[in-house]
Order: structure tokens, then C-alpha cells, then sequence
């Protein structure tokens, strides 16, 4: 059995204030906040009391806000840390670093339900070609981690890339439903190999925010979304 | 904001049972637990309700305006332990009830296995599990259309409903889009009693019309020693 713990990043200055912030991409992303790491900070003390995860790899994406969680949390797994850049969130293009204002005068906010197949600028992903890249990613860990326990430290968008992927859901447009999963929470899943069918993904659990409960961001009435949309740019 | 649209939802907690008797592993004990072989909740399964109501009395997390409860003995005990945390009636909906087994309630699993041919749900997903008892997909339609009418009924309201793993699971047919006629590619692994919840939004409103707050939430204490995972109707 393969087991992948998802563990979103904790709030980041993007998080805090979108409507200041700039597209948190390699250039863009300023990183956590204090809360983001006392968030962080939580789950490694949660961690290391408990010991309930015993990794065998912790993975991490290079997005700042990303690593900067995985460097506080990783002490209480004992191991060390590696860059997986396929985890990152969903690549915003040469709009990575400008302001959500710039942004929509520049190239126009996208709304995915109606532009399914639309960049937020170029050099970016649409939807499908990150479902595509953070579904492969996620298959490539468990068939290289086969048997072993994963930690990823990474974002709202590739915890929703797990459930579709995962889930057999078609990927080329946004689906029905969204998650709401917070910072640091942890998802859990497990691959089941059975005789004459194909592996199975078991979701054991879901935005386990336990540790943080009292310490989510004030405006906790917003969704992990990974780039600027017509619906969150308002 | 579009994310205020959310402030309009019906909000839903489903509770699994606590551990029932008979859901303990081994050829013996264990059994068809419809109407009939259900023998309610085991010494464990009434403490873990405790537990839970403990918490949820003092957390105040679920601001319930109804609680609705499946008629099977194990689920209607476990509702009976939680509702003081609300001071509400308990409200029966049969349509709650775990996928229906037909003859085969109140057998012995081997014994079952032995007198009728069950239905193997990876290959017959549209058979009927034994004799007079419900298919998968006859199963996952009796619950989206429960869903259906329980959001409408109470819109705008929070909804406990107490139930069993099979239905939570249906859950997320209905709120994910999974198709409805085959096992989803993904399973899950849903605790006694743990917590899932979702938001759903009126047909009219923006979409996406639902969304996951959380999976298999049992931080209240629990023995682990003895956590038994139900195995799914397969």
C-alpha cells in the first residue's frame, strides 16, 4: 500500500490580502505570512507529538509559500526535503508577479466555465494542461514511492488535482464541485493494489485542520483558488 | 464577492454510526446488518458516540436547525446519544438507510455466501447485492434523490444526518458528478463516527453548486486500538 499525504502551504501574503496581492507564482509568491508559519509551526508540533506519520520521502513544491511550510514542518519528520517542481500550483505565465488589477487590464480575468481552454496570460496552464501535468506527477510519485509513505507539501489546486485524477473525473473542464481546503490542513490517501483490477485510491481523509482550528485566516470564506478568475477578481 | 453566494447554502454533516455489532471482522460474528440483523451499536460504538456528542457539545461547531437520522437500529442509537447537543427531535428518513441487502439480512456473511450468488459490484454494478435487496446503482439514485429533496426542503438550513458509510460515500457520487451506474475509481474509508461535511447551493445560483469542508473528521478521542473500517458493499 502506498500512502500520499497532501499538505496545503499555510496562508501566504496572497492569501491574506488578494485584492493587493500579485500573481504568487516563482516570482510573485512573497511567501507565508506570521500566521502562515505559526500555522506550519502547529502542524510540526502536532506531528512530532503524535509521530502518526512515518515518511519515508517528504516532497515539496518550489513555490516560496510552499517550501517555506515543508522547511518549518519537515524537522518533526526526520528526513530530509526534496524539490518537486510538478506540484507547483497552477502556472499563471507571464503574469506571475503582477497585480490582479495589471493582470485584468493586461490579458482580462478568464472565467473557466465559460473558457475552459484559456491561459491567464501566455507562457501560463488552462485547466486541462494542469490537470494533465499534476495528474501525471501525482502517478509518477506512487509508481517511484510503490509501497512507501509521501509526504507533499504543496497547494489547493493540486488537493483538487488529486480528487479528480484520483476519481476518475473528466479534467479538460472545471468540474461541479470545488474544495475548501486550509492551510496546512492535511489530506490523506491510500493506493490499494487488488487481484485482476486495477489499483484503487482510498481517501482516508480530508482537510484534517485539527491542529489550526482557531488560527485560519479571518477571511475564511475563501476557497484555495490558485489564479486570478472573474469570480475572485472582484 | 461570489463566495458570499455561499453564505446562502444548505449546509450538511453526516455522522457515521459508531461501531455496531457485528461490524467487527471475523466469520462468525460478522453479518448482513439490514433492518433485521442489525444488533444496534457494541459497548465501542456507544462510547465513540459519547465522545462525539462530548465534543460537539462543547464546540458548538454544528449549529443544527434539524437532525435526521436513518431507521436502522444502529443509526437511530447513535442519533439518540447526539441529540441532547441539540435539544431537537429526531426526524426518521428511511431513505438514509445503508444499500438494501434483501434476503440476505441477518445472515452470517458465509452463510450468505453460500446459499445465494452475490452480485459483484466491480463487474455487476446493476445487480442487486442478494435477492430483493438494492444494486449500486439503484442505491446511488435512492440517495441523490434523498439529497435532492433534503436540500430543497431545508434550504439555506444546517442538516445533521446520521447514517451509515455506504450512503456517505453516495455522497460523493451525487456532489462530485461521479457516474452513478459503476463504482467510482476512487474509495473511501469512513470512520465510526466521523463527520463529512458538504455545502450545497440553490439550482439557480453560481457555480459550482457544491463543495467538501471536510472527510472523515473523528478528532474527538477515539480507542485507536480498536478503529475497525467498515469494508464497503463490494
Amino acid at each position: 500500500m502506498t500512502h500520499l499525504y497532501l499538505i496545503r502551504h499555510g496562508e501566504s501574503y496572497a492569501n491574506a490580502d488578494w485584492e493587493n496581492a500579485v500573481v504568487p507564482g516563482l516570482k510573485g509568491d512573497k511567501g507565508l505570512t506570521p500566521r502562515g508559519r505559526e500555522q506550519a509551526e502547529r502542524l510540526r508540533e502536532r506531528l512530532a507529538r503524535t509521530g502518526k506519520i512515518q515518511a519515508d520521502v517528504a516532497l515539496a513544491s518550489p513555490l516560496r509559500r510552499a517550501w517555506q511550510t515543508a522547511e518549518i514542518v519537515v524537522p518533526a519528520l526526520g528526513i530530509s526535503l526534496v524539490e518537486e517542481p510538478d506540484i507547483e500550483e497552477m502556472r499563471g505565465g507571464e503574469a506571475d508577479g503582477m497585480t490582479v488589477a495589471e493582470v485584468k487590464a493586461r490579458y482580462g480575468l478568464p472565467d473557466y466555465r465559460k473558457e475552459p481552454y484559456r491561459r491567464l496570460s501566455p507562457g501560463g496552464e488552462n485547466w486541462g494542461e494542469f490537470l494533465l501535468r499534476a495528474g501525471s506527477a501525482l502517478e509518477r510519485i506512487a509508481r517511484e514511492y510503490a509501497g512507501k509513505t509521501v509526504v507533499l507539501f504543496t497547494h489547493g489546486g493540486i488537493i483538487d488535482a488529486s480528487f479528480l485524477v484520483f476519481m476518475g473525473l473528466h479534467t479538460l473542464t472545471p468540474p461541479p464541485f470545488e474544495l475548501y481546503t486550509h492551510n496546512t490542513s492535511i489530506t490523506e490517501w491510500e493506493l490499494h493494489h487488488h487481484e485482476d483490477e486495477p489499483p484503487r485510491w482510498r481517501l482516508v481523509r480530508y482537510n484534517d485542520d485539527t491542529h489550526v482550528r482557531d488560527l485560519l485566516t479571518q477571511r475564511g470564506d475563501t476557497p484555495a483558488t490558485p489564479l486570478p478568475t472573474e469570480e475572485r477578481g472582484e | 464577492m461570489a463566495d458570499v453566494n455561499w453564505m446562502v447554502a444548505t449546509t450538511l454533516h453526516f455522522i457515521r454510526h459508531g461501531e455496531s455489532v457485528g461490524q467487527v471482522h471475523g466469520p462468525v460474528e460478522r453479518r448482513v446488518r439490514g433492518m433485521r440483523g442489525d444488533g444496534g451499536l457494541s459497548p465501542r460504538g456507544v462510547w465513540q458516540m459519547e465522545r462525539l456528542r462530548d465534543r460537539l457539545a462543547r464546540t458548538g461547531e454544528i449549529a443544527a436547525d434539524v437532525v435526521l437520522a436513518s431507521t436502522l437500529p444502529r443509526t437511530m442509537q447513535s442519533a439518540e446519544i447526539l441529540a441532547p447537543v441539540w435539544g431537537l427531535p429526531l426526524v426518521r428518513e428511511d431513505d438514509l438507510h445503508e444499500l438494501r441487502p434483501g434476503i440476505a439480512d441477518g445472515m452470517r456473511y458465509d452463510e450468505a455466501k453460500a446459499r445465494y450468488p452475490r452480485a459483484d459490484f466491480t463487474r455487476e454494478p446493476l445487480q442487486p447485492a442478494w435477492p430483493g435487496g438494492e444494486s449500486w446503482g439503484m442505491f446511488t439514485l435512492r440517495v441523490g434523490a434523498l439529497l435532492d429533496h433534503v436540500t430543497r426542503e431545508y434550504a439555506g438550513k444546517t442538516v445533521v444526518l446520521v447514517t451509515s458509510g455506504g450512503v456517505i460515500h453516495a455522497t460523493f457520487v451525487a456532489f462530485c458528478a461521479l457516474p452513478t451506474l459503476r463504482l467510482p475509481a476512487a474509495w473511501f474509508a469512513t470512520r465510526n463516527a466521523s463527520i463529512t461535511s458538504w455545502q450545497v447551493r440553490p439550482p439557480d445560483a453560481v457555480w459550482p453548486r457544491t463543495r467538501l469542508l471536510r472527510y472523515n473528521d473523528d478528532a474527538h478521542p477515539r480507542d485507536e486500538r480498536h478503529d475497525v473500517k467498515e469494508e464497503p458493499a463490494r
